[in-house]
């Protein structure tokens, strides 16, 4: 379906043209399927619709913002850091603790198994309803849950998540 | 008039009305959801001044209805000021950052049944809750941003603080909603809502916060964890006043500031409509055949009003939180998403799935 899905695509922009319409009129049914509904393609209009409405609307208020806003003088007391009112002292980005570094690795780690978990959860119902593959696609995610299991265990012992010590 | 629209519309190519109408629901999603973040800051206040036994904004227009209009007046015309230390490009991308995720997210919302043969859903993905959490964490860049642009301790200080906390949540967020897609079999969230449609024991309706333990649990993560992601109080430690006078967004002024605001309230709304969807049965009610896609005007107009409804519900629960829990220590809260929130999150898709696989043997 990919070449098929291609070619809609195609379609799809060249048919806002009408005249590219009329030739491209007697195009075999699975054509006409693709654009209704076969692919998710003519869906996402509507998400680029919205970004480049967002764009917009945001970028617009921040340039409006720039005209329209009072023109303050600057001065160089203006321009430090706010530090409730004393002198900043140092570089503004500070040294952090090595634990966010930590909790942005468990975080991709456990993403990324969230993310397999969904193809599972779509498929299991129907998986479930044929005999020959409810026990694999059980046993396949027990053994899937319970490697991660282990590897969380595993985070938890070596005191990943300890914020006091 | 009426007659010439109408034949003009039935000659337009499918595709023409296609973007044709896309274009339009795509426009007044926009405008509604912008009004509907106007409106919750009166909310809030409102509800605050209400809680607290103050009165609240009254004097701008009837019953202080106006006062949006007044700050966002306010806030375009204050001085723009950007400090000599920040990181210009960084610092004028954040704030937009914190909007276009949450207006990106409305997308896939269903918000109605259909309304004069039109589906009341701007995207029909069948990737659906994928694509949400995709665009949920895109996120966490405007506050990272702010806080890196800034160049200032206490918002890098909030904005690191923030990003943990958000990532941290995400993961207990999308494995709690797992056992949800076990039952139903499909990421888009029209078949999602589809299988809340009709009633248990004869009155109850058949939403997956009441459905099973497993789904009520499911649920319980997904709202704490909601806060969580919309820094919400008991979990706002980003924007702690008493440690980090402000956190992220300290160094902003005029309507950049007031963006990270519209970009916190659009997420509550955000949310509070994915919880509509996913728990409480979206624009459906089990009542009066209210639970079946509409097939002319007034039903159409009426599940647009009862998901609006709910959604208000959900708003009026984020206010009312606000003010009866003490925020969070930093190590607590990492310690509820982290060791409380996750192993229970498996705990439930595992049982969940046994269940499935128990009921489906007979």
């Amino acid at each position: 379906m990919l070449f098929a899905s291609e070619l809609c695509g195609a379609r799809f922009l060249l048919s806002s043209l009408n005249w590219i319409e009329l030739k491209l009129a007697p195009l075999p049914q699975v054509f006409n399927l693709c654009v209704m509904q076969d692919t998710q393609l003519p869906q996402y209009i509507a998400v680029l619709m919205l970004f480049v409405l967002a764009v917009a609307a945001t970028g617009g208020m921040i340039v409006m913002s720039m005209m329209l806003g009072k023109k303050g003088r600057g001065s160089k007391i203006k321009d430090t850091a706010y530090e409730c009112g004393m002198l900043p002292i140092g570089e503004g980005s500070t040294r952090l603790s090595v634990k966010f570094y930590l909790v942005a690795m468990l975080f991709i780690l456990f993403d990324i198994e969230v993310v397999f978990m969904y193809p599972w959860a779509v498929v299991y119902k129907s998986m479930l309803a044929d005999e020959a593959t409810r026990n694999l696609i059980l046993g396949s995610m027990i053994s899937f849950l319970g490697i991660l299991f282990v590897g969380y265990l595993y985070a938890v012992k070596k005191r990943a998540f300890d914020w006091k010590s | 008039m009426i007659e010439s629209v109408n034949n003009w519309l039935n000659g337009l190519s499918d595709t023409q009305s296609l973007v044709l109408f896309t274009a339009l629901k795509a426009v007044v999603c926009f405008a509604i959801m912008m009004t509907m973040v106007a409106y919750t800051v009166v909310l809030e206040r409102r509800l605050c001044a209400w809680i607290q036994d103050r009165i609240g904004p009254n004097r701008v227009g009837p019953f202080g209805l106006l006062q949006p209009a007044a700050d966002g007046i306010k806030a375009f015309f204050k001085e723009e000021m950007t400090p000599a230390h920040v990181r210009k490009i960084f610092f004028t991308l954040a704030p937009m950052i914190a909007l276009i995720p949450a207006i990106l997210n409305l997308a896939v919302i269903p918000f109605g049944s259909n309304l004069g043969g039109q589906k009341m859903v701007l995207a029909d993905l069948n990737v659906g809750i994928l694509y949400t959490f995709g665009i949920v964490s895109l996120g966490v860049y405007s506050i990272v941003l702010a806080g890196y642009a800034s160049n200032s301790k206490f918002p890098f200080l909030g904005g690191i603080r923030s990003s943990a906390q958000l990532i941290s949540y995400e993961i207990a967020m999308g494995m709690s909603v797992i056992p949800i897609f076990l039952f139903v079999g499909d990421l888009n969230l029209n078949s999602v809502i589809q299988a809340q449609t009709g009633t248990q024991l004869g009155f109850l309706p058949n939403w997956f916060v009441i459905q099973s333990p497993m789904t009520f649990l499911a649920f319980c993560i997904f709202l704490v964890s909601s806060f969580a992601e919309t820094n919400r109080t008991p979990f706002d430690l980003p924007e702690a006043e008493q440690e980090l006078a402000g956190g992220y967004n300290i160094e902003y002024s005029a309507i950049k500031f007031a963006m990270f605001f519209m970009g916190e309230y659009a997420n509550m709304i955000l949310v509070s409509a994915m919880m509509v969807t996913l728990f409480f049965g979206g624009w459906t009610l089990p009542w009066f055949g209210l639970d079946q896609p509409a097939t002319d005007l007034i039903h159409g107009v009426l599940h647009i009003g009862i998901f609006l409804g709910k959604v208000f519900l959900f708003l009026v629960l984020f206010v009312w939180i606000r003010w009866m829990w003490p925020r969070f220590r930093y190590d607590q809260l990492m310690d509820l998403g982290w060791r409380k929130f996750i192993p229970v999150a498996l705990a439930n898709i595992l049982v969940t799935a046994i269940w499935l696989w128990w009921r489906s043997a007979k």
